[in-house]
């Protein structure tokens, strides 16, 4: 418990509820929860430092988060951070992985291979 | 002694012998000597005889002539050189002279010693005494057997001329005729006694009395005029084509005094020659053109006047009812009189004569003459005889024409005011204008036929709302619809025709359904012409620099096929869906927008129940865990509706994508079968058997095709407790088969079901609801993995339902796992 509440996460999408659970279960399970309806990059920022691990949604109000993505992996000092890029059309699965997220989740998706998925990533 | 000495001395003998009968005696001897040099040295014989047929004297051509000598024949009876059939003549011989009558040039035949005859002219004088009494007869005989022959020959000759079929005369260098066989008598029509000493330009036609002049020119000078053509004409005035042969005839002395002519009639040959060139005037006209009325009137000049004074053309239907199409008259006035005559007498299929005859029998019918009586007979009634007579007719042919062994009509041929009167060779040349005419009316009636059909065609054509263009082989436009012209934007469908295919396509931006510009080798027509049996694509178009929005057609080609199996044509049909295109754009981004819309919610309620199923499991409320886990399963149900949605309408629009590598089949259906048991109580879900290969596939999309079989297997057997999997390999074919015991599936929608929105009606309706649409995708996915997916079921005895995928060979299996994504 200790190791995984020193990791960051940052969560983005439209959709206030989304978030809303989010923050409390990422945060039930020890992990810091920053969370943004959208946003430009400078925003995305967690408390000036930046995060461990992304999670975000492909389409947030009038902003493509694939082009969030791309930019976030073609600057030295963000592209390490592993992006987790989740959306309701699960053709969207391609373009996320082409735009630089690290994994992809269908929505609605279950927690458990959510919570999965951030481990795995977090490694 | 010779012999003229001895018969001096027998003369001698016999004479008185006064003085002056010596004296007179000496005179006479002398004469005598004299007379008998000049009957030894004549070249006739000259013999003579006694009263009583006694030879007394024989000279030298006597014995050439006979054959005996002096010897052998004086003493002998004369009968000596008589045939015995000729004996009584020399009596009446001897008779004449008796009475002292002269026989002068008395042609009969005498015999050689050797037995053969001679045919000899003879002479025979008596011989008297001062006192005038007979004494005997001297007999001249001269051989004329050459004399006979010549004659013999001449007689041939004169006969030879007489009889012969051409016309043979001579003429003096003035040209007057000296002889004129009985065949210039019959060509001609001079007798020999009227023709005879008149000037050969009697037989002259006036404008060709300068022909005359010429060819005396050249037989003064010895030529031989070679046969030439020319005409000479008929005491009736009438022309006649002849070829003539005109030599020099000379006399012994070889001076040209005059000239033969043989002529050779040859009209025959003209008339001949006449025909062939009318039935190659015929046939110019007939294939000059397919407009049969224009080449009919243009033939029916050509017969009138030339082969007859009225000429019809009636085509017969299949009622026997007559259609006259054509007709002709040498007096233009009387072309409305006739046809006012067929229309008010029109010809009667049961006839006994005329034309329904010739449509009858399909043979041809000559009326040499026209009587009076056969008016009677044909005609039905008082009015048409007296119409009939008013033709005046002169003689008629009726020759059929006939096609594909049908006769279907009559041409007519009447001579009326011409007097002409037609006979077998006239009706040959009608039968073989008839043969002609009916092949050009038949070729002309299929060529209507086919032109009627393709206006037809064309009328349809270019009344569909489709496109069409058909291309030669060579790529060029060889039809186009105005649709097809307007779809392209083109002004008219002969613009399109007119415009070369290459810049044509050059007018457009062309893209596919991706928006990536369409390669020109893959329109439709081009792969058909690459050898592909169809071809179908879907293009976008714009033409250049109009800015109008882009269009959409579904381009569908296929070949046409000559008798060699060789692509003559092919034809495409370009069916427009912009309009569909773009309601499919709409109703994708609909669709995507709604199961995006329906989606979000469905995660904030999942994430919350989560949320509460922890907090209640802290508390441990058992049944509200109950409650949340079916409320959890309702949101997965839901969840999948939306996603079979989503996916129906990909497969629709040909965009569900697959993300395909090779997939080990086994494993994938101990894993669904697991996820699927961990959501039902009801049933044990057992599997038998192993495929032991791997598939190229989806992973995702296979296993969502096993989850819908499973969960149909699991929804329609309520009754039962188990579903039973089992897996094999069938040669290169994995198969995994889902069989449930519930209430099974009539034969009639087995097909069926596979279909989109299909559900099985029935008094079990209830309990099969939904969407309707999982089968269908299970069936589009297996069918995109090149797989087959069908059932086995009879109602009420469960069913089993078969997917049967291709499996990878392995060699190429374990190239997939070295480079490819494993499992």
């Amino acid at each position: 418990m200790m190791q995984r509440a020193s990791k960051r996460i940052l969560v983005v999408d439209d959709e206030p509820d989304i978030l809303e659970f989010l923050r409390i279960i990422l945060q039930e399970e020890g992990y810091e929860v920053e969370t943004r309806e959208a946003g430009c990059l400078e925003e995305l920022w967690y408390n000036r430092s930046l995060p461990d691990l992304i999670l975000m949604d492909i389409l947030l109000s009038g902003q493509d988060g694939r082009e969030l993505v791309k930019s976030l992996k073609s600057q030295q000092e963000t592209k390490q951070i592993p992006v987790l890029m989740f959306s309701a059309n699960p053709s969207a699965q391609e373009t996320a992985r082409q735009a630089g997220a690290d994994d992809f989740l269908e929505k609605p998706f279950d927690i458990d291979v959510l919570l999965a998925k951030i481990a795995q990533s977090l490694q | 002694m010779s012999k003229h000495q001895q018969r001096a001395q027998d003369h001698g003998n016999r004479w008185p012998k006064s003085a002056a009968d010596l004296l007179l005696c000496r005179r006479l001897e002398e004469e005598l000597g004299m007379y008998e040099a000049i009957i030894a040295s004549s070249d006739d014989a000259i013999v003579s005889k006694t009263l009583d047929g006694i030879i007394t004297s024989w000279n030298f051509a006597a014995e050439s002539l006979f054959g005996y000598t002096a010897q052998e024949a004086i003493g002998q009876s004369i009968l000596l050189i008589i045939p015995a059939e000729l004996h009584g003549e020399e009596e009446q011989i001897l008779r004449k002279l008796c009475q002292g009558m002269r026989i002068q040039h008395y042609e009969t035949v005498r015999l050689r010693k050797n037995g053969s005859r001679v045919e000899v002219s003879l002479s025979i004088f008596p011989i008297k005494d001062r006192a005038g009494t007979i004494l005997g007869a001297a007999k001249i005989a001269r051989d004329i057997t050459i004399r006979k022959q010549e004659e013999q020959a001449r007689f041939h000759l004169a006969a030879l001329v007489e009889s012969a079929e051409s016309p043979i005369l001579s003429k003096t260098l003035e040209g007057i005729i000296t002889s004129w066989n009985r065949a210039a008598e019959q060509t001609y029509g001079y007798s020999a006694q009227e023709a005879v000493g008149q000037s050969i330009t009697l037989i002259f036609p006036p404008d060709r009395l300068n022909e005359f002049v010429t060819i005396m020119e050249r037989i003064r000078q010895g030529e031989r005029v070679s046969l030439y053509e020319t005409e000479r004409r008929r005491k009736d005035g009438t022309l006649l084509p002849v070829s003539v042969l005109i030599s020099p005839i000379c006399n012994s002395k070889g001076q040209i005094i005059g000239a033969s002519s043989i002529a050779h009639d040859i009209s025959e040959r003209k008339r001949i020659q006449a025909q062939e060139h009318f039935l190659i005037q015929v046939s110019d006209l007939l294939a000059s053109s397919l407009d049969y009325q224009e080449t009919l009137a243009n033939v029916a000049h050509l017969v009138v006047p030339q082969l007859a004074d009225w000429f019809a053309v009636d085509l017969v239907d299949t009622s026997g009812h007559f259609d006259l199409i054509e007709l002709a008259h040498t007096d233009p006035e009387q072309v409305h009189w006739a046809r006012t005559l067929r229309e008010r007498h029109p010809i009667d299929p049961d006839a006994p004569l005329g034309a329904a005859r010739v449509v009858r029998r399909s043979q041809a019918e000559l009326y040499r003459e026209i009587p009076d009586e056969l008016l009677v007979a044909v005609a039905r009634n008082e009015e048409e005889l007296a119409m009939l007579r008013q033709i005046g007719y002169s003689s008629a042919m009726l020759v059929p024409m006939v096609a594909r062994g049908k006769t279907f009509g009559v041409i007519t041929f009447v001579a009326t005011a011409s007097g002409k009167h037609y006979d077998e060779r006239d009706l040959v040349l009608a039968e073989e204008v008839g043969r002609r005419v009916g092949i050009a009316l038949e070729n002309a009636r299929l060529y209507r036929e086919v032109q009627q059909s393709r206006d037809q065609f064309d009328i349809i054509l270019q009344g569909v709302a489709d496109g069409i263009v058909v291309y030669a082989p060579d790529g060029s436009i060889i039809y186009a619809n105005e649709a097809a012209a307007h779809m392209t934007d083109l002004a008219s469908a002969q613009r399109m025709q007119a415009t070369a295919p290459l810049d044509l396509i050059d007018q457009y931006e062309l893209i596919d359904e991706q928006r990536r510009p369409f390669p020109r080798c893959q329109f439709p027509h081009q792969r058909v012409l690459a050898g592909e049996r169809e071809a179908q694509a879907i293009i976008g178009y714009t033409r250049k620099g109009t800015g109008q929005p882009e269009r959409w057609s579904l381009v569908k080609s296929r070949p046409v096929l000559g008798e060699n199996g060789k692509v003559e044509m092919v034809i495409s049909i370009l069916h427009d869906i912009t309009e569909r295109m773009s309601l499919e754009r709409r109703k994708d981004a609909f669709i995507s927008m709604m199961s995006h819309e329906l989606k979000t919610p469905i995660t904030s309620l999942k994430g919350f129940t989560t949320i509460m199923q922890r907090r209640l499991s802290k508390e441990e409320d058992v049944q509200a865990l109950h409650y949340l886990s079916r409320m959890n399963a309702q949101l997965d149900k839901l969840t999948r509706l939306i996603s079979e949605l989503l996916d129906i309408s990909r497969m629709q629009s040909g965009k569900l994508a697959l993300q395909t590598e090779p997939v080990d089949l086994d494993g994938l259906i101990e894993e669904t079968v697991e996820n699927v048991q961990a959501a039902c109580s009801t049933h044990h879900l057992l599997i038998e058997g192993r495929t032991g290969v791997q598939v190229m596939g989806d992973r995702e999309r296979l296993g969502q095709v096993f989850i819908n079989l499973l969960n149909n297997a699991i929804k329609y057997s309520p009754g039962a407790q188990t579903v039973q999997v089992h897996l094999w390999q069938d040669g290169e074919q994995a198969i995994v088969s889902v069989q449930d015991f519930g209430m099974g599936i009539d034969k009639a929608h087995h097909e069926k079901i596979f279909e989109r929105f299909y559900q099985v009606s029935g008094p079990e309706k209830s309990t099969s609801a939904g969407l309707g649409i999982g089968l269908s995708i299970s069936h589009e996915i297996v069918a995109r993995h090149q797989g087959r997916i069908w059932v086995e079921s009879s109602r009420g005895k469960g069913a089993t339902f078969f997917v049967a995928l291709p499996s990878i060979q392995p060699e190429s299996s374990n190239d997939q796992q070295a480079t490819g994504e494993t499992v």
